[in-house]
């Protein structure tokens, strides 16, 4: 038993990991914007077609395929904040309730458009490497593994030394405090919200091509992820992107240990039962402070 | 003002009449159809999604009868042309496209959909317009309610049965199995597939020690792999299709988990399974209604047509190509038995005689389903699908026991 539940864990940490890095460029947006991007992972699963594409195509090794996607994801991110986002804040009188109703509409046409060019099989990712792993007392790590943590570390670690280190990433922080503050400090709201969307989308792709290192993946795979996503990013605190990751590594633990006792089928009943669980007595989430509840 | 009316009523009377002769010219009559219109014969299959790869092999095989058909002079006369749409294993497509094919192509004959889920799905819809619906069955519950058009070849229940004939009936092998582990995808292709595993694992006493259940599409087989590696069970019964049966042979490779038998339930018959894994799908057990190296009629000329147009280097053609030619066959044989396009007529044939295909002879009952299990026990070896251990339907060969390393 503890060699299947020290496996589990293992699995669950990576797991959690991937979809870590999805959730944090999300919980930073829903933060600092109060826009809930519900086609947030839409553009991960696109990520991850980019990936296998360039790799069966040109032969062009997924880590290396982020040369790409980070970049066309960033580029997508400015474009849908100036033609979606901005002008439905100048519009909507409650930004946050049109943004999921608009995103919703992305994630769907996002959805759809992916069906129509990739068709609805599934599709797995094969490098040399896929199939390698290495025993350390009795239980096996794959390579995958080993490589979406470094992922992880990598661009949760970017993302939080941006955010707290960097001017445009201060300004974010900045405008999410206080917008009319921040204008008055000589911050360009346009700019800094274009920059964060635009780094929320390629952290979005980051995560698609950890995910589709570790797992299979179909156009209808987003919505699933999305909602995983949502409830890291609620669990972990909104605008919390160490409470993402956390929080992601949390809930992937919990999925795989959780489908050790009962059917794989059946395990996220366990995971909204938390969720709901934990909104009532800290609905700020772990690390969100209640001001995020505005 | 009156006049205005008068020449309104007048433009008004002369449009109805118009029309009215316009649609008395073109209203349906009974007219001798000319030979060479063609009788359509109309399905939907998920050519994409999880269960489209051997979706595609039963589109093959039904083009290839019609192709046959067509050069051997049509049935009763007329040409045959196939119209098929891709539901991509949606249940709401499965049934529109269906009920469209009907009521808007009107095609004269539908074959049956698939998976078991869309046979479930459209065998209401053919009972409904009263039309000989031919398919895989797939389920006890395919043909609720005592359907009379609807015909079912293979229950998912049968699909490891021979198999575990052969485990049974072999003593060397029973006695070094003593441990199960079934991975089971959840629906009832798979549940139901699941019951017979229990059930003749509790007849050998063979011990269960995982039985984990997953939705489809399976995105990592990771974690359960933890924990079959952890049982190192004997047996490893894979309930699964193509993409999460692929999935989790990698996960076992990866885990380092070798079981003595694997069984693959669908997907391993295809030739993607070893195209995907190459030698690791050596010594995969599978399932098929269809045996590939058998001597029945016609299956010669099918293996040499998919040599031809598929795979040069192939021996046999793929079961379930097989099964696509089988059921626009066995229309066929209903529509020359009966002597008739008429859909009462050809299921009064096809349920009163034994007929011959190209999977044997096959004899209906009243409820549809055949009198007799037909059920091969499979096993991919030397790159090939081919029938093992069952010497009452031609020359077997030795199984591959235990299942090569990976």
């Amino acid at each position: 038993m503890g060699y299947i539940l020290t496996q589990s864990a293992i699995g669950g940490v990576v797991m959690g990991v991937a979809y870590g890095i999805m959730a944090g460029g999300y919980t930073m947006v829903w933060g600092a914007m109060r826009v809930i991007n519900f086609a947030h992972a839409a553009f991960g699963v696109l990520a991850a077609y980019a990936v296998f594409y360039l790799l069966k195509v040109c032969g062009l090794d997924p880590l290396l395929s982020l040369v790409v996607v980070i970049p066309g994801l960033f580029a997508l991110g400015v474009i849908m904040q100036e033609l979606l986002i901005r002008p439905l804040a100048n519009r909507a009188r409650d930004i946050t309730s049109a943004s999921v109703v608009a995103t919703l509409g992305v994630s769907i046409l996002i959805e759809n458009a992916m069906l129509y060019s990739f068709s609805p099989t599934p599709r797995f990712i094969a490098t040399s490497y896929s199939l390698k792993s290495f025993s350390v007392l009795s239980l096996t790590i794959p390579a995958t593994y080993l490589i979406v943590l470094g992922l992880g570390i990598i661009s949760m670690g970017g993302l939080s030394f941006f955010l707290s280190r960097t001017r445009i990433g201060r300004g974010i922080r900045a405008v999410w405090q206080d917008e009319d503050g921040a204008l008055l400090s000589g911050i360009n709201p346009s700019l800094v919200n274009r920059i964060g969307y635009g780094i929320a989308l390629a952290t979005a792709g980051i995560g698609g091509v950890a995910m589709c290192l570790i797992q299979s993946f179909v156009a209808s795979a987003q919505l699933s992820w999305m909602l995983l996503v949502w409830v890291i990013a609620t669990f972990g605190g909104i605008g919390s992107v160490k409470g993402a990751v956390l929080g992601g590594i949390a809930i992937g633990v919990i999925l795989n240990v959780g489908s050790v006792f009962i059917p794989r089928a059946y395990v996220t009943v366990i995971v909204y039962a938390i969720i709901i669980a934990l909104l009532l007595i800290r609905p700020q989430g772990l690390f969100g402070n209640k001001a995020s509840l505005r | 003002m009156k006049k205005k009316r008068q020449i309104a009523l007048a433009v008004l009377s002369a449009t109805v009449l118009v029309t009215m002769l316009i649609s008395a010219g073109c209203a349906p009559k009974e007219e001798i159809v000319p030979a060479e219109e063609p009788l359509l014969v109309g399905r939907t299959l998920p050519l994409t999604g999880p269960y489209g790869e051997t979706a595609d092999l039963l589109n093959k095989g039904a083009k290839y009868w019609v192709e046959r058909v067509n050069r051997e002079g049509g049935l009763l006369g007329r040409p045959v042309k196939m119209i098929l749409y891709d539901d991509a294993g949606s249940p709401d497509k499965q049934v529109s496209l269906l009920e469209k094919l009907i009521t808007i192509d009107k095609v004269d004959f539908i074959l049956g959909g698939y998976p078991t889920m869309g046979i479930q799905n459209q065998s209401p819809l053919a009972e409904k317009y009263g039309m000989v619906n031919i398919s895989l069955g797939g389920s006890p519950t395919s043909f609720k309610e005592g359907f009379k058009y609807c015909f079912g070849l293979y229950q998912n229940a049968w699909g490891p049965v021979p198999m575990f004939d052969w485990i049974e009936s072999t003593p060397e092998v029973r006695k070094d199995l003593k441990t199960m582990a079934i991975l089971t995808m959840n629906n009832s292709i798979g549940l139901e597939a699941r019951e017979t595993c229990r059930e003749w694992a509790e007849k050998m006493g063979i011990q269960v020690v995982v039985d984990d259940r997953y939705d489809l599409p399976l995105e990592s087989a990771d974690a359960m792999m933890a924990k079959v590696k952890a049982s190192e069970a004997d047996i490893f019964m894979s309930l699964s299709f193509f993409d999460d049966g692929v999935l989790q042979i990698r996960a076992a490779q990866l885990f380092d988990y070798q079981p003595k038998i694997f069984f693959q339930f669908i997907g391993a018959s295809t030739p993607a399974f070893v195209e995907e894994l190459g030698l690791v799908a050596e010594g995969t057990f599978s399932h098929a209604m269809a045996c590939s190296d058998c001597s029945f009629p016609r299956l010669g000329e099918i293996h040499a047509y998919w040599k031809e147009h598929y795979d040069a280097d192939a021996e046999y053609a793929p079961v379930y190509f097989m099964l696509g030619y089988l059921y626009p066959q066995i229309l066929q044989i209903g529509i020359e038995g009966a002597g008739s396009y008429d859909q009462d007529a050809i299921r009064d044939y096809l349920k009163s005689h034994t007929i011959t295909t190209v999977i044997g002879d096959i004899t209906f009952r009243t409820d549809g389903w055949p009198n007799e299990v037909i059920a091969f026990n499979p096993q991919i070896i030397n790159g090939n699908c081919v029938n093992v251990a069952q010497p009452e339907y031609g020359t077997p060969r030795e199984p591959l026991y235990p299942h090569p390393e990976w």
